[in-house]
């Protein structure tokens, strides 16, 4: 039987009682948890780069385009209907990647961490088709390539993205009075500037103003992401690309602090400051805490971490150490309910599981009815991670029917569950005597996968 | 001859005056078992693109090419009162308001002049104008003096993925969301049931959840289809219009946020219009003579920039419009104190200047419909706020 603290560490940082996450953190769960955060090889699932997958979309609708023209109806049907799976087979085989990746990961805290980021800097390719093929690749190169380095990388590298810039329409923002904007009616789209500010740093009660959103706004306007059509042989397709261009030139003015610069520097030197502003450190901490330790997290656990935040200027790596270190991480009163993307791996990882097809079909299903689907967040806000949110009756009772189907449908081995009640902790006592009564190994398994125990870490 | 259920209520109101309370209820008025519909638009819907002011003297020169043709003409507003019109795309909306079961707020916003979604959502759904990170909704507040004798989680249901604000608070309320996954078999259910009896937290939510689902089975078979507002909104006729059934439904639809290429009488946003047009069309449907005894009321966040932005849409803005509708409703006209569409007389020069508080409207449905006692709707559910709009009901 596994103990209290190992418990924690596998469910509360990590992704479930996988057999091998079992072994290598029964010496010292915390240790365990703490030597992830050195780990340098973590390249992420493998996936085209985003520049490349956003030319292939572009590519694919230039396709559609030609085709739609076509005048033999029948051939063009069939066709259409062709490259659109082809599109449809893509995106799946990204996200199959994706979480294969994380099935498969010995340092699931880090799995945990990056999912974090990549939530806090969501990107959605609801309505926004164009950066579907591409939203792996952007966790890969912003989110999960920085978590070794300081928030202000991080941050730089995910609001500098042409995944980002084209999520919130900053890749159409152009400064009023630059060379593009004078000569055209298009201008300024405040949306980008509106989140970094709200949801990336400062947080919605941060302290700024309508004019510091329109500050920002023009100090980022020409950041963009490469043009498919240029001729300018210095833009690569679908790559980031600065357009001095569309830049609005002029001193800019950032909660109180002038921006002198010129072009490019301005920007990064404002978003350099938000990423080591007060507000940002207390924003971060707060949903930190919120995210691994508890929906109302105690007020001192919010302070430590800011603390860990402002002293080491962002350090990610020191950060996740003092979240690991804290007390209140290993407070047996305190408790998260599992987002459905953390059910639904730690289940495949639980029952260790290789992800043939009929795993495959049964993640997605898993996903899209509880809700969850990869990069389909409704806002920029990202997906709740509060108990409230994901445990409504009826989200509740659909978790359920899934885990009550996946049991019954892996084939779970005699042996497997065997080996389960064995390693169990003590508080799973009620859940261990029912699945050593169970009828077969499939409602065993079921039984664990819809169980209380298993909803929350 | 009292009812059952409504001789229990009885009851427990006489127990409430003898233990000295004032029973929350006034029964004075109000309709006789009254149904409310509440549909959150989110993203912010463009109050002027769905409810034109044509009449402005401003109006084509401040929306430019998001300006809709006047009355009359190709692809034209339709006409509500010789100045303000509806999108054309709200057809069933523009017949219901002719049968006077319709009525439009222009101008209108929660207590919130900024720009976050999720700030101005929060503040549409809590009710206060500060809310703190966990304040209850305003609808559940409401719900804590409404229900008599039912547990919230019987009286208001929240359709749809996730549980919206506006009815969270310290007990769950109702929920469904359609699925495609396979029924358990009981054997194993029984045993996962003993289980979660121990949770005292999931419990009572499991259990609510297998009894929405046999609910809603029972009345026209299982109800299938992709989990959006068309889908949830028939499932919200099915609910609410059962005897035992609830008396809330609450329902979210997304995809407001036209910060480009918003489109006037084609394009995104007009094709967000015709969805929820043909929803309501269907609700008044499939409520049957229920509707006679309902409101739905649909409401947004705020509203977007009066003028179009770089990018052929519009930015976050304050005033946007409402509506509410019903067979309960005396509609009909457009409510507004118009603030006008002169630069001047925008808000910080870009936003439509909201005039009207939307927990006027709220306190009124409350009150006026729901009839929830007006003193509890002042203390309780809007704290400190001593206003509402009169004469939305027939009955009032």
């Amino acid at each position: 039987m596994i103990s209290f603290s190992q418990n924690r560490a596998l469910n509360r940082f990590g992704l479930g009682l996988s057999p091998s996450d079992v072994k290598a953190s029964s010496a010292d769960p915390k240790g365990w948890l703490l030597q992830q955060l050195q780990v340098q090889q973590d390249p992420g699932p493998k996936v085209a780069d985003a520049a490349s997958s956003l030319v292939a979309f572009h590519e694919w609708k230039s396709t559609r385009k030609l085709l739609s023209g076509s005048e033999d109806s029948d051939k063009k049907n069939g066709e259409l209907k062709a490259l659109q799976k082809s599109f449809a087979d893509r995106e799946l085989s990204n996200f199959n990647k994706r979480f294969e990746y994380a099935a498969q990961s010995r340092t699931p805290f880090r799995e945990r961490l990056v999912q974090f980021y990549s939530n806090h800097f969501s990107v959605s390719r609801k309505g926004k088709r164009i950066i579907s093929l591409a939203c792996v690749a952007y966790e890969n190169e912003a989110i999960r390539s920085n978590l070794n380095n300081s928030f202000s990388d991080m941050l730089l590298a995910a609001v500098s993205h042409p995944v980002m810039l084209i999520y919130l329409d900053n890749d159409r923002s152009i400064g009023p009075d630059s060379v593009a904007g004078r000569k055209s009616k298009r201008g300024l789209n405040e949306n980008l500037a509106r989140e970094i500010l709200e949801l990336h740093t400062l947080g919605v009660s941060g302290g700024y103003k309508q004019k510091d959103v329109l500050a920002l706004a023009n100090m980022i306007t020409g950041w963009g992401g490469g043009g498919f059509k240029s001729k300018n042989p210095r833009v690569k397709p679908g790559e980031f690309y600065f357009s001095k261009h569309r830049h609005q030139p002029g001193t800019q003015v950032l909660l109180g602090k002038q921006y002198n610069f010129e072009g490019l520097e301005q920007g990064r030197r404002a978003l350099t400051d938000l990423a080591l502003d007060f507000s940002t450190a207390r924003f971060i901490a707060t949903k930190l805490a919120k995210h691994f330790i508890a929906d109302n997290p105690p007020a001192e656990v919010i302070s430590i971490l800011e603390r860990s935040f402002l002293i080491s200027k962002g350090h990610l790596p020191t950060l996740h150490r003092t979240l690991v270190n804290l007390e209140a991480a290993w407070d047996p009163a305190l408790k998260k309910f599992r987002t459905p993307y953390d059910y639904v791996l730690s289940a495949v990882r639980t029952i260790d599981l290789s992800m043939g097809g009929r795993i495959k079909k049964f993640v997605r299903t898993g996903l899209v009815t509880m809700n969850q689907p990869p990069f389909l967040a409704n806002s920029p806000a990202g997906w709740s991670d509060e108990a409230r949110y994901w445990s409504s009756s009826s989200a509740l009772k659909k978790r359920v029917e899934w885990g009550l189907a996946a049991g019954s449908a892996i084939g779970a081995s005699p042996r497997m569950i065997e080996w389960l009640i064995t390693v169990l902790p003590a508080e799973a006592d009620n859940l261990k005597l029912a699945m050593s009564r169970a009828a077969s190994p499939a409602q065993a398994a079921s039984l664990m996968l819809a169980s209380p125990y298993f909803q929350w870490r | 001859m009292l009812s059952g259920i409504g001789r229990r209520q009885f009851i427990q109101a006489c127990s409430l005056l003898t233990l000295g309370f004032t029973t929350p209820i006034s029964f004075a008025n109000s309709i006789k078992d009254p149904r409310l519909v509440v549909i959150i638009l989110r993203g912010g819907m463009d109050g002027l693109a769905a409810v034109p002011a044509y009449g402005d003297p401003f109006y084509r020169s401040s929306r430019g090419k998001l300006a809709l043709n006047t009355p009359r003409m190709a692809e034209g507003a339709i006409d509500l009162d010789g100045f303000f019109g509806l999108n054309p795309n709200f057809k069933s909306l523009a017949k219901l308001y002719r049968r006077q079961e319709a009525l439009v707020f222009q101008a209108i916003a929660p207590p919130y002049a900024q720009r976050s979604h999720f700030y101005a959502q929060d503040v549409l759904e809590t009710g206060l104008t500060a809310p703190l990170g966990h304040s209850s909704g305003w609808l559940y507040r409401a719900l804590t003096g409404l229900t008599a004798g039912r547990s919230p989680e019987q009286y208001a249901y929240s359709l749809g993925a996730g549980i919206p604000r506006i009815v969270q608070g310290q007990v769950p309320v109702g929920a469904w969301a359609p699925d495609r996954l396979p029924d358990p078999d009981e054997d194993t259910l029984e045993r996962l049931m003993a289980l979660y009896e121990q949770d005292s937290y999931l419990g009572p939510k499991l259990q609510a959840g297998f009894n929405a689902d046999q609910m809603i089975n029972s009345m026209g078979g299982k109800l299938k289809g992709r989990n959006n507002l068309s889908t949830v909104a028939k499932a919200a006729a099915r609910f609410i219009t059962r005897i035992d059934g609830p008396r809330i439904a609450v329902m979210d639809s997304s995809g407001w946020d036209t910060h480009a290429w918003q489109g006037t009488t084609k394009g995104r946003l007009a094709n967000r219009f015709r969805e929820l047009d043909t929803v309501l069309e269907n609700l008044m449907h499939d409520m049957g003579s229920v509707w006679q005894q309902t409101a739905v009321l649909v409401v947004t966040e705020f509203g977007r920039t009066v003028a179009v932005n770089g990018t052929s849409g519009t930015d976050h803005g304050v005033g946007s419009a409402a509506f509410l509708l019903g067979g309960a409703v005396r509609g009909g006209r457009v409510e507004s104190d118009w603030p006008g569409l002169a630069k001047n007389q925008l808000f910080e020069g870009r936003d439509i200047q909201p005039t009207l508080d939307m927990r006027a409207l709220f306190a009124g449905v409350l009150h006026q419909h729901m009839g929830l006692d007006r003193n509890f709707v002042e203390d309780v559910v809007f704290p400190g706020f001593r206003d509402q709009v009169r004469g939305l009901f027939r009955t009032g």
